[in-house]
């Protein structure tokens, strides 16, 4: 039974199909758009050698007239079918980049809500303390004094709260990497 | 990630790490619309739509009860609204609490000067947490004797004072301070 599961073209042609697409979205979520796409044609060239699968993705027709005939005949179909996919494709990336940039404010406002947070501020203001008492520039070292005592006083009120005096400690933060 | 968080980046100004450049993303945003179904199927096995969905229905009830709560309790809320300030402290010259130096220093206690037996002892708490506890209480330690924690009669002294016994604050808001 095995055996003439494992012989049969379907089994094989839905395995390229999932491990293709397996492959695709790695490469998308990875950010090589080259790899995606040469997986996309890698896919369509596998599925050639299927021509008895290829009713069951709605191209009977196709088997049927071969592919220079059915190009000729349904010329229309195709250059619509192909620019309803890039219409939707630009509709998704459009979507896309709306939850990638959401995503990016929600990470920035949990960052500045973690850094904001009483115990962080006091141990921050520890460690520009400790770093003002490193420096052997003395307007360095009592910016650093200053940006302490905000840091500090800030955790004394409960934190939470970006004031006007933390601004530069935490601009500075973030133009560094999230670090100082 | 960040675009531009890597702390090996040269180019360390915020909008850098904090905005993302469509054209910065051209590669990325090109996938998208090329693979936007396998780009589709990996965002939603990746983001759980039926826990954004949950989510989302649960904060949109959970504002609307609020709202009927907020409603029907407006009137309630109104009469238990006290207009008169509190009654301020006479000792409002006093000076505000060095956050800094009681970070940076807490207060030596002297041996010599341990409260006799049977007095109520406090563990003596950590400079931040006396911190945040002073500014709750709004105090303005040590200068500002209706707040400070003093040591029974006789043993109060200014190397002592608010290191280790607690006298509960409410119950000298309205009376005069100690003059031990």
């Amino acid at each position: 039974m095995w055996h003439e599961f494992l012989s049969t073209e379907a089994f094989w042609f839905w395995t390229l199909v999932v491990a293709q697409s397996v492959l695709v979205m790695w490469f998308v979520r990875n950010d090589s758009v080259v790899g995606a796409v040469l997986s996309v044609v890698s896919m369509i060239a596998g599925l050639a050698f299927f021509p008895s699968q290829w009713e069951s993705i709605g191209l009977g027709e196709l088997h049927e007239q071969g592919f220079w005939m059915f190009t000729r005949t349904h010329i229309g179909a195709i250059l619509a079918a192909m620019g309803s996919y890039l219409l939707i494709g630009l509709a998704w990336a459009t979507f896309r980049w709306w939850l990638h940039v959401r995503d990016l404010r929600e990470q920035y406002d949990a960052r500045k809500m973690q850094w904001l947070a009483p115990v962080n501020l006091l141990n921050t203001a520890q460690f520009l303390r400790a770093q003002a008492a490193c420096l052997d520039d003395e307007a360095l070292k009592r910016r650093y004094a200053y940006w302490a005592t905000a840091c500090a006083e800030a955790a004394a009120r409960g934190g939470h709260v970006l004031t006007s005096d933390l601004k530069p400690v935490w601009k500075e933060f973030v133009s560094h990497g999230y670090r100082f | 990630m960040v675009t531009g968080s890597k702390p090996s980046s040269t180019r360390h100004d915020v909008e850098a790490v904090l905005k993302p450049d469509p054209r910065r993303f051209a590669p990325r945003i090109l996938g998208w619309i090329i693979c936007w179904p396998w780009d589709m199927l990996c965002s939603l096995i990746a983001n759980n739509p039926v826990q954004l969905i949950v989510i989302f229905l649960a904060t949109e009830i959970r504002a609307a009860l609020d709202e009927i709560t907020q409603g029907e309790f407006k009137d309630i809320e109104q009469d238990l609204v006290i207009d008169e300030p509190l009654p301020a402290s006479p000792f409002v010259e006093s000076v505000p609490i060095a956050i800094t130096e009681r970070l940076a220093a807490p207060p030596a206690v002297d041996p010599s000067s341990t409260p006799a037996a049977g007095s109520i002892i406090a563990a003596q708490p950590a400079p931040a947490l006396q911190l945040a506890s002073a500014a709750m209480l709004g105090a303005t330690y040590p200068e500002d004797p209706w707040y400070a924690p003093r040591l029974p009669a006789g043993q109060d002294d200014e190397s002592t004072r608010g290191s280790a016994v607690w006298t509960p604050p409410q119950m000298r808001i309205f009376g005069q301070p100690s003059q031990n």
